[in-house]
């Protein structure tokens, strides 16, 4: 008997009891962080590892592989999904069970990050606490220099048990360097590309970037410079690497302003060497 | 000639297929039992639930066990090869390659059929191959070996193509594609099921009609030519009901391997190579082959899932070893 | 009285060279023929035309009032049977088991029952509950010769066509004479014919009482052995150095291979 009361209050009066909420996508979790709403989160998905205590919840899959009676175990009353979960049957399930499903929708582009952080913070009813987060990033985004920069800046992959490949455009990769002002070395070519020797010679870059991991995975930096053909670019040839934090960068959330401008002043300390 | 052991086999094994049904149907990610579903009115919440999201996803590892298995049985009595599986012509290939295609090039599509979009791409890729492979066939007067030839190239064409589609996609999308090849049962909803059900026992039904045929294509093409049997069309037909099967059960839950090309094998050993014994026989050991590995795979890592096709051969991979030690003559 | 199976003027060619030339033969009801030649004559090709899994470029041929390709499947399948010279089965399966599959032509009702006549007949009966495929060579061409006799089986006894290639090839002295003679007896009431390949040109001499010659695809010699088994006919065909003597018993000719 109590157990329905309980039910029924979960589901009539969702403004007076306390909200669960799983959170889907990495960015939608760490806006929740952000907002100082974490204490309705129950769940997360396997690519929400920021910030550290998120790791600490339940772990409800990978985005594109949810299993519905899992999440409806954990007696949701709200699903924050990052856009990229969707189309999915399975949240479909759950919206259908009655539980509130909210996409938040967003593209690689800087100007989707307010946005985001918006639709999170009115399904939350946490507006205020947004309004505040925007401003912020919205500062942010503006302090970044407008002005472009020729300088050439390659992306580079390594995953294990991958070969070693350039970000081209229509990457999240190259989304963030032109947000920085910069060029893509690789950028006229699609998607990611296998690095050759002659491709990388003749994109010529100033600068190289690569994530913390690629960076392991490859073996160290000492490594980084054998790849094919980067010994002979300017990059290689003044050892130019910046190493990021891959998920801030490329992700598209909350700590993408400042990463940016890491990059940014990045590539202009190179000019005055 | 009735078997009395095989009937007694069969029969055991169903009943043991009902009572895992029923133990499936109670254990999950949410503490349903089908005690407390009795106690509470229908219209309580977790009715809903057992009824849309328990219940088909239970039928749905049945039908699928089912026909993976026949399916499997089916191939390597007609092409006479115990290593012949569902996947020999190339089907799940193409359906994959399909899968790929909607997944990799960015369609607008209204939502609703956006959301089916796999299922449908990957039974059309399903039923391309199968036309190609039969108009080949004709062209190649219906040989068997040609056809496993047509087969093979198509496996390799189409995972060219799939690494192609790897290749120019972001890493969201490779993700996506991997995680489809090793098969998941959680697109289970009652629509794709009845679709599931509507192909799949119509076409199990009509190959325990043709068992006895199967049996006689044992003795060679041209002995059963002479014990009266139409070799040619007997092959198409069987091979067709065969794609049927498999091209069903992949549009719905992706690749699961294992199922088709060790269940017979193993039914065999208990059973006997008579098919009108054999192919229930294989029904129902993929059935419930397919229901523990999906139990197993919704239950172990509460709140997500495991892909189902990783635990089949788990599960799989031991148990068959454990038979062919076992075995005191030599192996088929 | 049983129909006749008459073959006029088939032709049949494969990758452009002839392997039946314009061949003429007449079967009827109760003969005992053999079919001899030099390899690559043609022999088991002819067998193929004469059961109908093979189809001529030209000419045809007739059992009873229709071209094979006229009868239905099934029941051709009961009024004739053929045993090939190789029988491979992938899977396991028992002796009994495929001694039944001759019967399927034929609806489920007797099965059991007319197999185990079958097999006692042909004694094979020991070999019922065995696996087929670990069998030796000579039990398996016993329990293949069941499953054909089997296929005709109709009211005790088989009636109808029987063809087989190589019969014998594996058996020992003692079954080959009990297969021999099991065919010669059930040849007797007239129901059945049966048409065999035979290498062994002495039990072809023994046991037919139709020879039938073929060389490079063509019917070259045909009759009784007496008349076709002659020196001069056979050297001309194998090409071998022969001696043909009577042989005291039975007055059959009996060839020596000079070495």
């Amino acid at each position: 008997m109590k157990h329905l009361i309980l039910l029924w209050l979960l589901l009539t009066l969702p403004s007076l009891a306390a909200e669960r909420v799983v959170s889907i996508g990495g960015d939608v979790t760490r806006i929740i962080y952000a907002l100082d709403a974490q204490s309705q989160l129950v769940a997360r998905d396997s690519t929400s590892l920021r910030p550290a205590q998120a790791a600490r919840l339940p772990d409800v899959g990978y985005m594109r592989q949810l299993n519905a009676e899992g999440i409806l175990a954990l007696k949701p009353t709200l699903v924050l999904a990052s856009a990229q979960a969707k189309p999915s049957l399975v949240l479909q399930q759950i919206a259908r069970a009655g539980v509130r499903v909210v996409t938040v929708s967003g593209d690689n582009s800087l100007q989707a990050i307010p946005q985001k952080i918006i639709t999170v913070g009115q399904a939350l009813q946490r507006e205020s606490e947004a309004q505040a987060l925007v401003q912020q990033i919205t500062q942010q985004i503006r302090q970044l220099p407008q002005q472009s920069l020729p300088v050439k800046v390659l992306y580079i992959m390594a995953n294990s048990g991958m070969k070693t490949m350039a970000a081209g455009n229509q990457t999240a990769a190259d989304g963030a360097i032109r947000s920085a002002g910069l060029e893509n070395a690789m950028g006229s070519v699609p998607h990611y590309q296998a690095l050759s020797q002659e491709g990388v010679i003749a994109a010529a870059p100033d600068l190289v970037m690569i994530g913390e991991d690629g960076l392991k995975t490859l073996g160290g930096e000492a490594q980084l410079w054998q790849l094919p053909g980067l010994a002979l670019t300017p990059a290689g040839q003044q050892h130019r690497l910046l190493i990021i934090d891959t998920q801030a960068l490329l992700g598209f959330g909350l700590d993408t302003p400042q990463a940016i401008m890491k990059l940014r002043q990045a590539a202009e300390s190179l000019n005055h060497d | 000639m009735i078997n009395g052991n095989a009937l007694q086999g069969l029969t055991l094994m169903l009943i043991f297929l009902l009572v895992a049904m029923v133990v499936a149907a109670n254990l999950g990610a949410m503490s349903l039992s089908v005690r407390a579903l009795w106690q509470a009115p229908l219209s309580d919440l977790i009715w809903q639930i057992w009824l849309n999201i328990r219940l088909p996803r239970v039928l749905l590892a049945v039908a699928i066990g089912m026909a993976l298995a026949v399916s499997g049985a089916v191939m390597q009595g007609v092409f006479r090869n115990p290593l012949a599986d569902p996947g020999l012509l190339g089907i799940s290939s193409g359906a994959g390659l399909a899968v790929a295609l909607a997944i990799v090039i960015p369609l607008a599509l209204p939502p609703q059929l956006a959301l089916w979009l796999p299922m449908i791409a990957a039974f059309i890729g399903s039923l391309l191959v199968t036309l190609l492979i039969f108009s080949f066939s004709r062209l190649a007067e219906g040989n068997l070996s040609r056809l496993l030839l047509v087969g093979i190239a198509i496996n390799a064409l189409c995972g060219a193509a799939v690494g192609v589609l790897s290749w120019l996609s972001d890493d969201q999308q490779l993700r996506q594609l991997s995680l489809w090849g090793m098969g998941s049962l959680s697109q289970a909803q009652w629509p794709a099921l009845l679709i599931c059900l509507l192909l799949i026992l119509p076409a199990l039904l009509l190959l325990q009609s043709r068992a006895r045929h199967l049996n006689l294509l044992q003795a060679g093409e041209e002995d059963a030519h002479y014990m009266g049997i139409d070799v040619k069309r007997t092959q198409h037909q069987l091979l067709v009901l065969s794609a049927l099967l498999v091209g069903t059960a992949v549009s719905v839950s992706g690749v699961i391997g294992f199922v088709g090309l060790v269940v017979p094998h193993v039914m065999r050993f208990c059973l006997g190579s008579d098919h009108r014994w054999l192919l229930p026989g294989s029904a129902l050991a993929g059935a419930i082959l397919l229901l523990l590995a999906d139990t197993l795979a919704r239950t172990l890592v509460v709140p997500a899932e495991m892909p189902v096709g990783l635990l089949t051969s788990l599960i799989g991979g031991p148990w068959f070893l454990w038979l062919i030690l076992r075995q005191q003559r030599g192996f088929e | 009285m049983m129909e006749m199976l008459e073959a006029t003027g088939l032709c049949l060619a494969r990758d452009g060279k002839t392997v039946i030339d314009n061949l003429d033969v007449t079967l009827s009801g109760g003969e005992r023929v053999a079919l001899i030649g030099p390899n690559g004559a043609g022999k088991s090709t002819l067998l193929r035309l004469l059961t109908g899994f093979l189809a001529p470029d030209r000419g045809e041929c007739r059992l009873g009032d229709r071209v094979l390709s006229a009868w239905p499947r099934e029941q051709l399948a009961r009024r004739r049977a053929v045993m090939r010279q190789q029988n491979n089965l992938t899977f396991t399966q028992s002796a009994q088991s495929v001694v039944a599959m001759g019967r399927a032509p034929w609806p489920e009702k007797q099965t059991s029952q007319i197999v185990a006549e079958v097999m006692q007949l042909t004694g094979c009966d020991s070999l019922a509950y065995r696996d087929y495929r670990q069998l030796s060579g000579g039990e398996q061409q016993r329990v293949q010769l069941a499953r054909v006799l089997a296929q005709l089986w109709q009211e005790g006894r088989p009636r109808g066509w029987l063809f087989l290639d190589e019969p014998t090839s594996a058996l020992d002295l003692f079954w080959q004479q009990q297969t021999l003679r099991l065919l010669r007896q059930l040849t007797r009431t007239g129901d059945l014919t049966v048409c065999t390949v035979l290498h062994d040109l002495n039990l072809a001499s023994l046991w037919a009482d139709r020879i039938l010659l073929l060389h490079a695809g063509r019917l070259v010699a045909q009759g009784s052995p007496q008349t076709v088994m002659t020196e001069k006919t056979l050297t001309r065909w194998y090409q071998a150095d022969l001696q043909v003597v009577s042989q005291a018993e039975s007055g059959k000719p009996h060839i020596q291979l000079r070495v």
